[in-house]
């Protein structure tokens, strides 16, 4: 028999939920390809550890980075290669909802439907990730009130207005994570004369980054290539440097998530302040991160308690409950 | 004799025409009660038709809704905590 699956196709990270079962995946969005024969080497985690390590005829690539189909084909064969691996074949052919940016173009929402069809499925259903991510982080979005999300992932930071089952006002921003990790790599580069790797670049937000000052500052150590000798070095960063050179991506988040809420009705800004809007998605996690949103707006910021995977719990409701909540995809006119 | 014929002829053909003329009339009655009949019975049609339609949407929506309720929300959820590593890099 079909299984119906949900996946939450993330520019950083993969989730798939089976209906019935839960979620069932969880990994990396990155895939490590043959240069010159185009195979398929390795997916997920282990396409992961290659990235920056490489020889010449391997290329391991995110392709759904900065929250766009940068690459047709080879994001039709993630999609089918997942697909593949949690066991759909053309004799099951199961229905499955699939989570993208709300910000994706109508070549891209075809480009993501037809490869999963090829791939097996019966039917491919979207739905925009804030309104997945406002089911699954288990908001009142029943009731005639105001909820805000903020799902902040790896490519995109995209807010929402929900009531009564639908979006009542939307902001995307293709700014994500990843944008911080690049600001962290291009200060280095610039202020120490060394080069890092992205992956260097993330354990540096994670270790010490931070949206605004939060109470223990820490440094660390990082060891990179020395521009002008080439040869290793290590140079020691301070939390505040690292917040000074993600202050543009951070600004540019903040900015968005202001500018949905001015796009809501007034009627729903009491709803925001006394309910407060809830924060989804990895970016989230940055420290300091929904303290500043909450002092920029003046509006109370919590985070969700899954916050990478609310978005697919979201998606996986909807499989569950295929009938009654066909209105919620892209497309269908609710 | 061959008189007498031919005014049989014509009486039988008054006769004839009288019936006709009578049965064209008929037949236009039942149309037109026929016709009118169809048309009340479409209306009805359509009217039931239109508050079916708006009985449909109405549960639809309460579906919608229904189905977006933290209960019915409880059991998918629950499938949260069987997640296969952590979703982070490292
Ligand atoms: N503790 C943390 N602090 C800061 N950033 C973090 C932390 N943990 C994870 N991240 C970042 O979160 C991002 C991944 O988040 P998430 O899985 O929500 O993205 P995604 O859903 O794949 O992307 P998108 O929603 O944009 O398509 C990564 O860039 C990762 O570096
Ligand atoms: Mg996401």
């Amino acid at each position: 028999m079909a299984r119906d699956l949900a996946i939450d196709l993330g520019t950083a990270n993969t989730l798939v939920y089976i209906k019935g079962r839960g979620i069932v995946l969880n990994e990396p969005s990155v895939i490590a390809v043959n240069r010159r024969n185009g195979e398929v080497l390795a997916t997920g985690h282990d396409a992961w550890d290659m990235i920056g390590r490489t020889p010449s005829y391997i290329v391991a690539v995110r392709p759904l980075r900065g929250g766009a189909i940068t690459d047709f084909d080879i994001t039709e064969r993630m999609i089918r290669q997942l697909l593949q691996r949690v066991g759909v074949s053309r004799f099951t052919r199961p229905k499955v909802v699939i989570c993208v940016p709300s910000a994706i173009t109508e070549v891209e929402r075809r480009a993501v439907t037809d490869a999963a069809r090829r791939a097996g499925a019966s039917d491919a259903q979207l739905i925009e990730q804030p309104m997945a991510a406002a089911i699954g982080a288990n908001l009142p979005i029943d009731e005639p009130v105001g909820n805000m999300v903020i799902d902040i992932g790896g490519g995109t930071t995209e807010t929402a207005v929900i009531s009564l089952g639908g979006i009542v006002a939307l902001e995307a921003v293709r700014v994500g994570s990843f944008d911080i990790d690049a600001a962290i790599q291009n200060y280095v580069r610039r202020e120490h004369g060394v080069a890092i790797g992205e992956r260097t670049a993330e354990e540096i937000k994670i270790q010490i980054g931070s949206a605004d000052p939060v109470g223990d500052e820490r440094s660390a150590d990082i060891r990179g290539r020395d521009l002008v000798s080439g040869l290793p070095k290590t140079i020691r960063l301070t939390a505040e440097e690292v917040r000074f050179a993600i202050d543009e991506p951070v600004a540019s988040m903040v900015l968005s998530v202001k500018r949905c809420l001015s796009k809501a009705p007034p009627e729903l800004a009491q709803d925001f302040l006394a309910r407060g809007m809830y924060l989804v998605g990895g970016g989230g996690m940055l420290r300091g991160l929904a303290e500043r949103i909450s002092r920029e707006t003046s509006v109370p910021v919590r985070m969700s308690p899954q916050p990478l995977e609310a978005v697919v719990l979201g998606a996986g409701h909807c499989i569950e409950n295929y009938q009654a909540l066909r209105g919620m995809f892209m497309g269908s006119h609710r | 004799m061959g008189y007498r014929r031919s005014v049989d002829r014509s009486a039988e053909l008054s006769t004839n025409g009288a019936t006709m003329i009578a049965m064209g009339l008929v037949a236009w009655v039942f149309a037109v009660l026929a016709a009118g009949c169809g048309s009340v019975l479409l209306v009805l049609v359509y009217l039931d038709h239109r508050a079916s339609r708006i009985d449909d949407s109405i549960a639809s929506f309460r579906r919608h809704i229904d189905a977006l309720s933290p209960e019915a929300r409880h059991e998918s959820m629950s499938h949260g905590n069987s997640t296969q590593g952590d979703g982070r890099y490292f």
